[in-house]
């Protein structure tokens, strides 16, 4: 018999259950080989030194303890079976906290998509801006390179073609203000040489629309016994006159837009948004939607209403309905 | 919190005798099981996870595997067989969970494995304080490479040199084929021979 195999039956022979030929065999090749009899000594005391090992004891409250646990655990899984068992759902921990975490990732990536579609119209904003600050700087140095504004132009009609939102800004001036003043305080002062005060208050009501305290006759007629400076000049009379000149501003722009208004419609056009003029003057706006090829018309139209602030932009090619947005602002 | 108490005139002591009495209703039976075995399946339980408190969870776990079946209780086998194979899967289990590897991991980051101490709890009455001393090394020693040991390899060492049972026995709580287990127990024992090599033999 080889070593290798007699090393791989000691095992075997230790315990008592190799079959009698091999157990001889064995035997006698102990006898002769001292390796594998130092093997098997080796072995031996090895399983005897195992076999003598001290067992471990448990607590000595263990069987207490086990009770408690049998206990806790029958209340337990009288609340778990009575929650549970109608629907026969199992519901390991893992598999909870496996279900949380897809719920977490899913949550996460929604809000992330959220904020990337969200992103997009910003950026596009932020390009509109580029847009209209080149738009600007066409607008503002007047003597620009031919080409170059062709050139501008063209991108600007391209760009509103591609977003179709761009409107075209034109800035009008609506100046009541110093004419106003200078007729209502010129009405003022020449109301007492008027013999009839009727008549002063009736050209206030023409100019304004109603001016109240132009149309009392007596205290028109009392102004030349007082001094002319005092009624002129105190606080009250003036702050008077500011709401009055307010009110004339107002009231001019009213007419204004309405005129405006009357033209969209002859134009074909339709007023999309009015805002409202209680607003600061430089936030009255309105927007009109209109044919491409009325705009040259409609520009010139409104000169007659009244006059611009800056040039008017260039007529926009293309036969789509466009928009324009005016912005009324005081010549104050 | 012992609620249940042993029955006063109950003279039978054989395993089957008190687990027929608890299947007819004798819920106090099971404590005599309890008290018979627990020590030899707590034994088993220290060998295989080699550690105290784990082995204290796992054997009253298999106590608690038993009492929920032994109504169903066969005879099939011997009670010991049926309870040491019960408490080999508990092991073997408790070996494979995410608790017990966590755990392994923070003890050996504090502690690089087990300790001398460790073994304290084993009770030596015999013999002079050195002898005492040699013999708790020796037993640290054999804990170490028992614990080194691949888990199969670790359970039929376990099950036949440490609690001695026969091949049948080991055939039926493992489920390995007599061939393959004798194999098994002879490349356990090798191994075990060659770690400890060098420090007695």
């Amino acid at each position: 018999m080889e070593c290798s195999r007699a090393k791989k039956l000691l095992s075997d022979y230790l315990d008592g259950i190799l079959d009698s030929r091999s157990g001889a065999q064995l035997e006698l090749h102990l006898l002769g080989c001292t390796g594998c009899r130092q093997e098997h000594d080796a072995l031996k005391a090895l399983v005897s030194e195992l076999n003598r090992l001290e067992p471990v004891k448990s607590p000595p409250d263990f069987l207490d303890q086990i009770h408690e646990r049998l206990e806790s655990r029958s209340w337990r899984a009288t609340i778990f079976k009575t929650l549970f068992f109608p629907l026969r759902i199992k519901l390991p921990l893992e598999l909870a906290a496996a279900a949380a975490m897809v719920a977490l990732i899913i949550g996460v990536i929604g809000v992330q998509h959220k904020e990337l579609s969200t992103q997009k119209p910003s950026r596009i904003s932020t390009m509109r801006s580029a847009v209209e600050k080149k738009q600007d700087s066409n607008r503002l140095p007047r003597k620009l390179d031919k080409v170059e504004t062709t050139s501008i132009s063209k991108q600007i009609t391209a760009y509103s073609k591609e977003t179709e939102i761009q409107p075209i800004v034109l800035a009008m001036v609506v100046k009541p203000a110093k004419s106003v003043r200078a007729r209502a305080t010129s009405v003022f002062q020449q109301a007492p040489s008027v013999p009839s005060p009727g008549k002063a208050g009736g050209v206030a009501d023409e100019e304004n629309g109603s001016v109240s305290h132009f149309s009392t006759p007596q205290r028109a007629s009392e102004m030349p016994v007082q001094d002319p400076v005092k009624s002129v000049a105190p606080e009250a009379p003036l702050s008077k006159d500011n709401r009055q000149l307010e009110e004339k501003s107002r009231l001019n722009l009213e007419q204004t837009r309405h005129r405006v208004k009357k033209l969209v419609q002859a134009l074909a056009g339709t007023v999309l948004s009015a805002r409202d003029d209680q607003l600061a003057p430089d936030q009255r706006l309105m927007t009109v939607s209109l044919a491409a090829g009325r705009y040259n018309e409609f520009v010139e139209q409104l000169r007659h209403i009244a006059p611009f602030q800056t040039r008017p932009p260039a007529a926009p090619k293309g036969r789509t309905p466009i928009r324009v947005e005016i912005r009324f602002i005081s010549s104050e | 919190m012992n609620t249940v108490k042993s029955h006063p005139d109950r003279s039978y002591n054989e395993d089957n005798d008190l687990i027929g009495a608890f299947q007819v209703g004798d819920k106090s039976a099971f404590d005599d099981l309890v008290r018979k075995h627990q020590d030899r399946i707590f034994n088993l339980c220290y060998w295989l996870l080699g550690d105290y408190q784990e082995a204290n969870d796992c054997a009253q776990d298999t106590f608690i595997k038993i009492f929920r079946n032994l109504a169903k209780f066969r005879f099939e086998s011997t009670f010991l067989t049926w309870a040491h194979r019960i408490a080999v899967n508990t092991c073997k289990n408790r070996l494979k969970s995410f608790h017990y590897r966590f755990s392994r991991k923070v003890v050996r980051l504090d502690n690089s494995g087990e300790s001398l101490d460790s073994v304290d709890a084993i009770a030596d009455e015999t013999g002079s304080p050195q002898m005492a001393h040699e013999k708790k090394e020796r037993r640290y020693l054999i804990h170490k490479a028992i614990n080194a040991l691949p888990a199969e390899k670790k359970t039929v060492v376990v099950l036949r040199d440490i609690q001695g049972l026969s091949y049948e026995e080991i055939v039926k709580i493992t489920g390995l084929n007599p061939g393959t287990l004798k194999s098994k127990l002879a490349r356990a024992r090798q191994d075990l021979k060659s770690k400890l090599s060098g420090d007695l033999f």
